[in-house]
C-alpha cells in the first residue's frame, strides 16, 4: 500500500524521502516517505517491533540536524534518577540558560525556576513531589517528570515515544489533553487506538518497518486501525 | 499560587554531597595549620634541568640496567604470587575474628615498613624484598578474595549444591563464579607489586628505586627519566606478558634467579631481641612511663597530627582533581584523539609512585608539606579520575542531552557521584599509608620519625612507632567504613582496595 501524498504549500518541518534504518545488519524501516508541516497533531501507532521508535529517532535526527527546536520524552525517559524532580524538569531549559545559572540552580534551586516548576507539577498531578529524588517515584510518576522536562521546554513542537504508557487511563487521557494544550504540533507513538483517535489530526500506521497507514483520523475507525495489530502480514 | 509562596518546600542538599563537602571544609581547616609554602632557592633552574633531562633521558650502564629491571621483575613476580595463595588461603578463614585482624595488621604497616624491618633481620638478602611486598599483600589478597567470594554468596544465594560437601562445593558452585575476578585483581596487583619493588630501591634494595634515588640526588635527571621511562614500559607490559596460569612458572623462574644461601646468625637475632625490647624495660629502670611520654610528646604527636594533616588535605585535593581529570578519558565529552592523550597522562600519573612525584616537587618547591599533599593528590586523583572516567562510559545519554559543562554537572556527574565519592573513601586509607611513607623525604609525618629511629638504631622506638602507624590506618579504615555506611556508598570489591 502506497501512502497518500500531501502536495505542501510551505516547506515542511521534517521530509523523510525513501528512507531506511538498519539496526545492525537487520533493516528496521524501508522505504519512508514522512512529511510533517507545523502544527500538525501526528499519533504513530503500530504493534511493538513495528518500528515506532526508530521512526521517531529519525525525526529526531532531521529536526536536530535542520535546527529546530523542540521537546523530546523518550522511551527510557531520560531521567538522572538520583537528582530531585525540580532538577529533572528543569533540564528542559539548560540550553537557554547561562552556566553559571544552571550551576546554581543545580545547587540551590532559585525561587522563580521553582515557582515556574511548582505550577507544572500542579497539572502533571505530581504535587508535593519537588525535591523528591526521581528514584524514589513510581513509574508513572517518572514518565510525568519526563513530560514536565518536555513542558518546561517551551518549544512548539514535541516528539515523544509511548508518554502514557505508564499511566491508567483516566489520567493518560488527562495527560494527553495537557499535552494537546501546551503544544502546537506533535508527533506521538502511543499503543492506545481510542487515546490516539481522540488526540490526533493524522495517524501514522507502522507494520513491519513499513508506513501502512497515513490518513487524516476523522476518516479512520477503530476498526481499520486494528489491522495494524493482526498477525497476518500483508505483504508487500 | 500565593498560598503556595508562602510554605514553599525548601531543598535540601543530598547527603553525599554534604559528606564531600564536608570533607572540603575539614581540608580547608587542616591547611590553616600545616605548612604549605613554596621554599623557593631556585626552582626554575632545577625545573630547566628536569626538563632538559626528561629530554634526554638515559640509561645506567647495560649490565647494571638488566640486573636492576630483572630484581624488580623477580621481586614482583614472586611475592605478588606468593601473596596471592597466601591471600586466598587466608580469605577462606576470613570469617574467624582473629584472622580478620591479623590481616588488618599486616596491611597497615607498609612495604617500606616492612622492608626496613625485614632488613633488620636478613639484611639485604633477595628474601628481604619478596617479604616486604608479600606480607602486606597478602593482608590485602586476602580482604579482597573473602570480599569477592562474599559478593558472590550474595548475588547468587541459589547457587549452592545442598548435598555436597564443601569442597566439592566451592570447586562446582562458587569456584567458576569468583575466578575471573580473582585472576583480574591478582593481575592487577603485579601492577601495584611492581611499584612496591622498584620503591624498595629508596631503602637500599638493587631495584629500579635505587637508581633513581641515586639519580634524584646526583641531579642527574637524565637518568630519572629514563628509568622513569622504563617502569613505565614495565607496568604497560604486564598486559601483554602476565597470564595467571603463567605465574607460578614465572614467580619459579624469578625465585630461581633470585636464588642466594641464606644464613641467619642466630646471636643477631638475640641481639635484635635486646634492641627492639623498649629502652627502660632493657636498663631495668622504672622510668618507663616518662620514656613513652617523652616519646609521645617528641615523636608520636607530631607525627600523628602531621600525618593526619597531610592525608586529609590530599584526600580533599584528590577527590577535586578527579572530577576535573575523568572527563579528559570519558566517552561522554573527549573526541578520541583527545582521549587518548588523556588516557596518557592519567596513566603516567597513576603509574609514577607517589615517592617519586614527592620527591621531583620537593626538589622544584623545597621542604614543606606541599610536595607530600601534591603528590599524593595528584597520583590519586588520577587513579580515581581514571575509575570514575571508566565507569562514565557505560552511561546512555538522551539524544537531546545538554552539551559541555551543561552535561557535566546535570546529566554525567550526579549519575557517576556515588561511585566516585565510593571511590575517593577507598582511597582513605591508601593516602594515609602513603603519608606516613613520605616521611622518608624528611616531611614530618610518621615516616620521618620511624626513619629517624632506625638511622639511629633506636629500634624499640621504630617498632613503636610502626605500630602506632598501623594503629591508624585501622582507625582510618574503620571510619571510611563508618562514613561509606552512613552515605550508602557502595562499589565492588576489586574497585576498593586499589595499590
Amino acid at each position: 500500500m502506497k501512502p497518500p501524498t500531501v502536495t505542501p504549500t510551505v516547506t515542511p518541518l521534517i521530509a523523510l524521502n525513501a528512507s531506511s534504518a538498519h539496526y545492525g545488519k537487520q533493516q528496521v524501516l524501508a522505504s519512508i516517505d514522512f512529511r510533517l508541516h507545523q502544527g500538525e497533531r501526528v499519533v504513530v501507532l503500530g504493534k511493538s517491533g513495528a518500528g515506532k521508535s526508530t521512526l521517531l529517532s529519525l525525526l529526531n535526527q532531521q529536526l536536530s540536524e535542520n535546527d529546530e527546536s523542540f521537546a523530546w520524552i523518550p522511551q527510557q525517559h531520560g531521567l538522572v534518577s538520583n537528582l530531585s524532580v525540580f532538577h529533572n524538569i528543569y533540564m528542559g531549559q539548560l540550553d537557554q540558560r547561562s552556566r553559571w545559572q544552571n550551576l546554581l540552580n543545580l545547587l540551590w534551586p532559585q525561587p522563580r525556576a521553582k515557582k515556574q516548576i511548582l505550577g507544572l507539577l500542579k497539572s502533571l498531578e505530581l504535587n508535593g513531589q519537588l525535591f523528591t529524588a526521581v528514584a524514589e517515584l513510581s513509574g508513572g510518576q517518572q514518565q510525568r517528570v519526563a513530560i514536565g522536562r518536555a513542558l518546561y521546554r517551551q518549544s512548539p513542537l514535541l516528539i515523544a515515544d509511548e508518554p502514557v504508557a505508564n499511566l491508567d487511563q483516566p489520567l493518560a487521557k488527562r495527560i494527553l489533553e495537557l499535552l494537546s494544550k501546551r503544544f502546537n504540533g506533535f508527533v506521538l507513538a502511543l499503543h492506545d487506538t481510542e487515546l490516539a483517535l481522540a488526540n490526533a489530526d493524522r495517524i501514522v500506521g507502522i507494520k513491519a518497518g513499513r508506513i501502512v497507514i497515513d490518513q487524516a483520523s476523522n476518516k479512520l475507525t477503530a476498526k481499520q486501525l486494528e489491522t495494524l495489530y493482526d498477525d497476518v502480514d500483508t505483504g508487500d | 499560587m500565593s498560598t503556595l509562596a508562602t510554605n514553599w518546600p525548601r531543598y535540601q542538599l543530598p547527603r553525599s554531597l554534604l559528606g564531600f563537602l564536608g570533607l572540603i571544609a575539614i581540608a580547608v581547616i587542616c591547611s590553616l595549620f600545616a605548612d604549605i609554602s613554596v621554599i623557593t632557592r631556585t626552582p626554575w633552574h632545577e625545573f630547566q634541568q628536569m626538563l632538559l633531562g626528561a629530554s634526554t633521558p638515559a640509561l645506567p650502564p647495560p649490565a647494571l640496567l638488566a640486573q636492576a629491571v630483572l630484581q624488580t621483575l623477580a621481586f614482583a613476580v614472586v611475592a605478588v604470587t606468593l601473596s596471592a595463595v597466601a591471600g586466598f588461603i587466608l580469605s577462606l578463614m576470613f570469617a574467624h575474628r582473629a584472622v580478620r585482624i591479623f590481616c588488618a595488621v599486616i596491611r597497615a604497616v607498609h612495604e617500606l615498613f616492612w622492608g626496613l624491618l625485614v632488613i633488620l633481620l636478613l639484611g639485604f638478602h633477595p628474601l628481604t624484598g619478596i617479604l616486604a611486598i608479600a606480607i602486606p599483600f597478602s593482608g590485602i589478597f586476602a580482604k579482597v578474595f573473602a570480599e569477592i567470594q562474599e559478593e558472590a554468596r550474595q548475588t547468587s544465594p541459589g547457587n549452592s549444591l545442598k548435598q555436597a560437601d564443601s569442597f566439592s562445593n566451592f570447586l562446582y558452585a562458587r569456584w567458576p563464579l569468583v575466578k575471573p575476578h580473582f585472576s583480574t585483581y591478582t593481575l592487577y596487583r603485579l601492577e601495584c607489586g611492581l611499584r612496591s619493588s622498584t620503591i624498595l630501591g629508596f631503602i637500599g634494595l638493587p631495584t629500579l628505586g635505587f637508581y633513581l634515588e641515586s639519580g634524584f640526588m646526583q641531579g642527574d635527571y637524565s637518568l630519572v627519566a629514563g628509568l622513569l621511562l622504563l617502569l613505565y614500559l614495565l607496568i604497560g607490559s604486564i598486559r601483554y606478558w602476565a597470564k595467571l596460569p603463567l605465574l607460578p612458572i614465572y614467580a619459579v623462574i624469578a625465585s630461581l634467579y633470585l636464588w642466594q644461601p641464606l644464613s641467619i646468625e642466630w646471636s643477631l637475632l638475640g641481639n635484635l631481641l635486646v634492641d627492639l625490647t623498649p629502652a627502660p624495660i632493657k636498663q631495668s629502670s622504672l622510668d618507663f612511663l616518662p620514656w613513652l611520654l617523652a616519646i609521645g610528646r617528641q615523636e608520636v604527636l607530631p607525627g600523628v597530627i602531621n600525618t593526619l594533616l597531610i592525608s586529609q588535605i590530599a584526600l580533599a585535593a584528590s577527590g577535586i582533581l578527579a572530577l576535573i581529570f575523568f572527563p579528559l578519558v570519558s566517552q561522554q565529552f573527549t573526541p578520541y584523539w583527545l582521549r587518548l592523550t588523556g588516557h596518557l597522562l592519567l596513566v603516567i600519573l597513576r603509574s609514577t609512585p607517589e615517592l617519586i612525584i614527592a620527591f621531583i616537587l620537593l626538589l622544584l618547591w623545597g621542604p614543606s608539606m606541599l610536595p607530600a599533599i601534591a603528590a599524593l593528590a595528584i597520583h590519586n586523583g588520577a587513579i580515581v579520575g581514571h575509575l570514575v572516567g571508566r565507569y562514565s562510559n557505560d552511561i546512555k545519554l538522551r539524544r537531546d542531552a545538554g552539551r559541555g559543562f551543561n552535561r557535566y554537572s546535570y546529566e554525567i556527574l550526579p549519575r557517576v557521584y556515588r561511585q566516585f565519592l565510593a571511590f575517593l573513601c577507598y582511597r582513605w586509607e591508601v593516602i594515609i599509608r602513603e603519608s606516613a611513607i613520605l616521611g622518608l623525604l624528611g616531611v614530618h609525618t610518621l615516616g620521618f620519625y620511624i626513619d629517624n629511629a632506625f638511622e639511629s638504631f633506636r629500634l624499640d622506638v621504630a617498632i613503636l612507632l610502626i605500630a602506632i602507624t598501623a594503629l591508624m590506618n585501622i582507625a582510618v579504615d574503620s571510619f571510611s567504613r563508618w562514613f561509606r555506611h552512613r552515605l550508602h556508598l557502595q562499589s565492588s570489591a576489586t574497585a576498593r582496595t586499589p595499590c
